[in-house]
């Protein structure tokens, strides 16, 4: 009686605990679940999935004790090279385009040329140990991603908010820190993000330092490349109910950066910025505002390895960046999107004058005074998934850019000043106000030939207006025109008011083979291109040194000439070895191009050799094994009309280890283990070296490195 | 040098310009938030907290889909505290068919093996329960509608995203097929994809009218998206 009055009891209950359930399943009818997949490389067209490349975080963990120059650690990707600045402020340049060419885009929003030898880089604002992802576009890239440039786009972002799913308080974040043997270089970084199902603020932060380091063999110690730099920002987002509202805030500090291929370092870099931004997403389609200002102040100056001697050379910059852009899916196959940017820069660049220095005084010399560069951009993008294995992406856009700037001055009136007096004079009577009305417009298509087969091909005309200071740099002086240009070449440079916009227009394909995952993937992505009014340089005269001698550097100013870029990139992947937790894989990536001045029939400027990687991984439950080996083929197409210098070819071997016990990763690499002797193919001359020296020698590449890092997540 | 302290004119525009899309911004994150509050309640009182039964209830199958260990213990803890269906398919109890309510499941063979595992697995499951009726003609009817939607909806998605969740979204269509409500009821963490959940149904509305011989009360549909 008793058991069957137990279990009428608990049948009861039971009942009653599963009515609420059973009413529920008897409401609703169920349907099959929906995969969202963002697989296949047809989806993914606005990434252009196969010219395009990501590095995500996991990738950038291994690599990170390695460098601090994001712009270095992306020449990993096939077609992307680095022209050297300092430490950690490489210029990338994509399939031969440089920096000033292509769009940086750093969580979105571009940064300014703050510097005549542009030292504080987009890139250099950002540290390889907080960056979440780094997205390249190096082929067709569409004209909703950015305007105002003629190559790709380079688009570097933190980690996007993390928000509690469970409604507890979500604490989380990781820490890494680095040892670098040459040059004693070390540092840290730390992300920690606290949300809570609504709220998220995430606070990253990272440091950095490094001595001059030495190049390999023989090459001793190359000199102005020591750094420092520290970084903080905060981030904090808010998602309520149709979006997501975000907004962070940081702060820079530079104290020193040397610059072995310029005349200058960096004394003294700080900037701060402030981003907001909201995403919504209605059922008519998604907006996205954006809204950030950025202040930076710059000073150049000479470290230890350039003295004695002084010359402050100040830059402020504010920047300020709008946009509101909207995607419409008009169709299950379409979508259309819209949108406009506004983009303002100020830029402020002055030259105190040294007491007691005749040549540069009395007063101030008055680089660009208050130059002003206004962007308005619009633009429509169709994107249309015709079928699951043809994509395409049609757009156009219409940037117009103003720039105009005050009156300028030179030091002083001194007879020693007289080229900079006429040429002030010159510049102050002409008219400094130009505009330029710009269209572009790409197409992109790509179909999948089969699941082991795609193929991507596009097309682009795009449009850059010239920077501050290709336009308005005025000195003639030797001192004052060498202090212009981001070459590395020792050079000086004049700028040019009547410079018109490059015009290029690009043919790009890629094929993709195998599957990315898989047991085997290749990809082959040739390129042309040509350009229009490229802005390249013109002789002007011999720079004579301080006794009146030839110093084997020229002066040169900015002119539109005619110029074209063809190469091919490759990459590649195979399975060697695969068990249950196991896996070894081999790598190849390879780039050769080559860019010519068709004005003068000669090859441009810094243009990378055919330069090849091969590297085989080997990664068993908590042991990760790499080998690589680096060659690069000697440089024998220089730029004449700079006296670029030839460089050897060269091989490296880099080896690496590393361990995760207890969610820590100790990671251990030597860089050029047989510490080989190399120039840097686009290093520029070392005037480091130069003044201390009196050889003037191309830029050598570091010598073996151990490195070590440690990272954990939490 | 006063000219080279002095802020030019642009800047003084820079700065008005930045607070005028400050004030944009704020305006429209205001407005949709307001907007909402009109139309909805707040994200973190979604329907889904109506179900709300002891911690103790037996009645839930484990989620049956792949997911990553995080949303994995999300969906534990949901799962005790708020007892939606984490598969696919609610629970199924002869009871419920007993009752009177039917189960769209088609008799067919093909056209189970045309669904997803789970499916077939609460098929075998009602077969080899004897009190089960066997599936009626309106069952069929009412799974192949069922199918109709899920390809309207399908065909809604979205491209290259690249983000990962879990997303049930629940619907009511009226007999003609307009969409009368719909809702998440088991949110991804991540606003982008809830929303984009609900727009591809609310796109892919109106959707053909229902059957004659379907029920009214079978009109609710309940839709898992898994985004990856």
């Amino acid at each position: 009686m008793f058991k069957s009055t137990t279990l009428l009891r608990s049948a009861l209950l039971a009942g009653c605990a599963l009515s609420p359930a059973v009413a529920f399943a008897q409401d609703a009818t169920p349907i099959a679940p929906i995969d969202v997949d963002s697989d296949t490389l047809t989806a993914q067209i606005m990434q252009t999935p196969i010219s395009g490349a990501r590095i995500n975080r996991e990738q950038l963990r291994q690599i990170q004790s390695s460098t601090s120059d994001t712009g270095a650690l992306l020449t990993e990707i096939p077609g992307v090279s680095a022209n050297t600045g300092g430490g950690f402020s490489s210029m990338p340049a994509i399939r031969g385009m440089t920096e000033q060419r292509i769009t940086i885009l750093v969580d979105g929003v571009p940064i300014d040329i703050s510097c005549p030898n542009d030292m504080n880089t987009p890139l250099s604002y950002v540290d390889p140990q907080t960056i979440d992802s780094i997205a390249v576009l190096t082929g067709i890239a569409p004209v909703s991603s950015g305007g105002d440039n003629i190559g790709g786009v380079i688009a570097v972002n933190s980690a996007p908010p993390r928000f509690s799913t469970d409604g507890t308080t979500l604490v989380t974040g990781r820490a890494s820190s680095f040892y670098r043997s040459n040059g004693d270089g070390f540092g840290g970084g730390v992300s920690m993000t606290v949300a809570g199902s609504n709220i998220s603020a995430t606070y990253t932060g990272s440091y950095t330092q490094s001595d001059q380091y030495d190049g390999g063999g023989d090459d001793g110690m190359v000199r102005s490349t020591e750094y420092k730099k520290t970084d903080h920002a905060l981030a904090l987002a808010w998602q309520h109910a149709t979006g997501l509202l975000q907004i962070k805030g940081g702060i820079q500090r530079s104290p020193y950066e040397g610059f072995p291929n310029q005349s200058m370092d960096m004394v003294d870099n700080k900037s701060w910025f402030l981003n907001g931004s909201y995403d919504g997403y209605f059922d008519w389609g998604d907006l996205e505002l954006k809204a950030a200002y950025r202040d930076t102040d710059h000073e150049m100056d000479f470290l230890e390895d350039k003295q004695p001697g002084a010359m402050p050379m100040l830059t402020e910059v504010h920047s300020f960046d709008g946009s509101a852009k909207v995607s419409l899916p008009v169709s299950g196959h379409d979508t259309l999107r819209l949108g406009a940017e506004y983009h303002h820069q100020w830029l402020d660049d002055y030259w105190p004058p040294v007491p007691g220095n005749m040549m540069m005084g009395p007063g101030t010399f008055v680089n660009i005074n208050g130059g002003t560069r206004d962007r308005i951009g619009a633009f429509t993008e169709w994107e249309r998934h015709w079928s699951d294995s043809l994509s395409s992406i049609i757009g156009i856009r219409y940037d117009r850019v103003e720039s105009d700037t005050g009156d300028v001055q030179p030091y002083g009136t001194g007879m020693m000043q007289m080229a900079d007096v006429m040429a002030a004079a010159a510049f102050n009577a002409a008219d400094h106000k130009k505009t330029d009305h710009n269209w572009s417009g790409s197409a992109i298509f790509v179909y999948a030939l089969s699941d082991d087969a795609a193929l991507e091909f596009g097309y682009a005309h795009k449009v850059r207006s010239p920077n501050l200071y290709e336009r308005y740099s005025w000195g003639r002086g030797a001192m004052a025109s060498r202090m212009i240009g981001w070459y590395g070449d020792g050079n000086g440079y004049v700028g040019n008011i009547d410079l018109d916009p490059e015009n290029a227009d690009t043919f790009s394909a890629a094929l993709a083979l195998g599957q990315t995952d898989g047991g085997w993937n290749l990809r082959i992505a040739p390129y042309y291109t040509h350009v229009d009014d490229y802005i390249d340089a013109v002789f002007l005269q011999d720079l004579t040194n301080m006794m009146g001698m030839p110093s084997g550097f020229v002066q040169l100013q900015f002119a539109n000439q005619e110029a074209e870029f063809y190469g091919v990139d490759l990459s590649g992947a195979v399975t060697l070895a695969q068990t249950q937790g196991s896996l070894t894989r081999m790598t190849l990536a390879a780039s050769w191009q080559e860019g010519n001045n068709l004005a003068d029939d000669g090859p441009l400027y810094h243009q990378m050799p055919f330069n090849a990687k091969l590297g085989v991984t080997h990664r068993s439950g908590a042991l990760e094994l790499n080998a690589g080996l680096e060659w690069t083929a000697e440089k024998t197409r220089v730029d004449a009309t700079r006296n670029e210098p030839e460089t050897e070819d060269y091989a490296l071997v880099n080896l690496g280890a590393a361990y995760t016990l207890s969610g820590i990763r100790l990671s251990l690499n030597v860089e050029n283990l047989f510490d080989n002797a190399y120039d840097l193919p686009l290093g520029g001359v070392s005037q480091g070296d130069y003044g201390v020296t009196g050889v003037l020698r191309p830029v050598p590449g570091r010598g073996r490195s151990f490195n070590v890092g440690l990272s954990t997540k939490f | 040098m006063s000219f080279v302290d002095q802020p030019s004119g642009g800047r003084g525009f820079a700065f008005i310009t930045a607070i005028a899309m400050q004030c944009l911004l704020l305006a429209v994150a205001a407005s949709a938030f307001t907007a909402y509050r009109a139309s909805s309640p707040p994200r973190g009182a979604l329907p889904v907290a109506t179900f709300t039964t002891p911690a103790t209830t037996p009645a839930q199958p484990p989620p049956s889909e792949p997911a990553s260990d995080a949303s994995k213990n999300a969906d534990q803890v949901q799962a005790r505290q708020k007892p939606v269906p984490a598969a696919p398919l609610p629970p199924v109890s002869p009871g419920s068919n007993a009752a009177g309510k039917s189960w769209p499941i088609p008799a067919g063979k093909s056209a189970v093996s045309a669904l997803p595992e789970n499916i077939a697995g609460v098929e075998t499951q009602l077969q080899i329960t004897a009190e089960v009726p066997a599936p009626s003609a309106e069952d069929d009817l009412l799974a192949r509608y069922a199918q109709r939607l899920r390809n309207l909806i399908h065909a809604r998605r979205p491209r290259g995203l690249n983000q990962e969740g879990e997303v049930v979204v629940q619907f009511h269509l009226d007999r003609n097929g307009a969409l009368q409500s719909s809702e998440i009821i088991r949110s991804s963490g991540n606003i982008r994809l809830d929303r984009l959940s609900l727009r591809m149904v609310r796109q892919a509305a109106p959707f053909p009218a229902a059957d004659k011989e379907i029920n009214d009360a079978q009109l609710t549909f309940q839709l898992p998206l898994h985004f990856h």
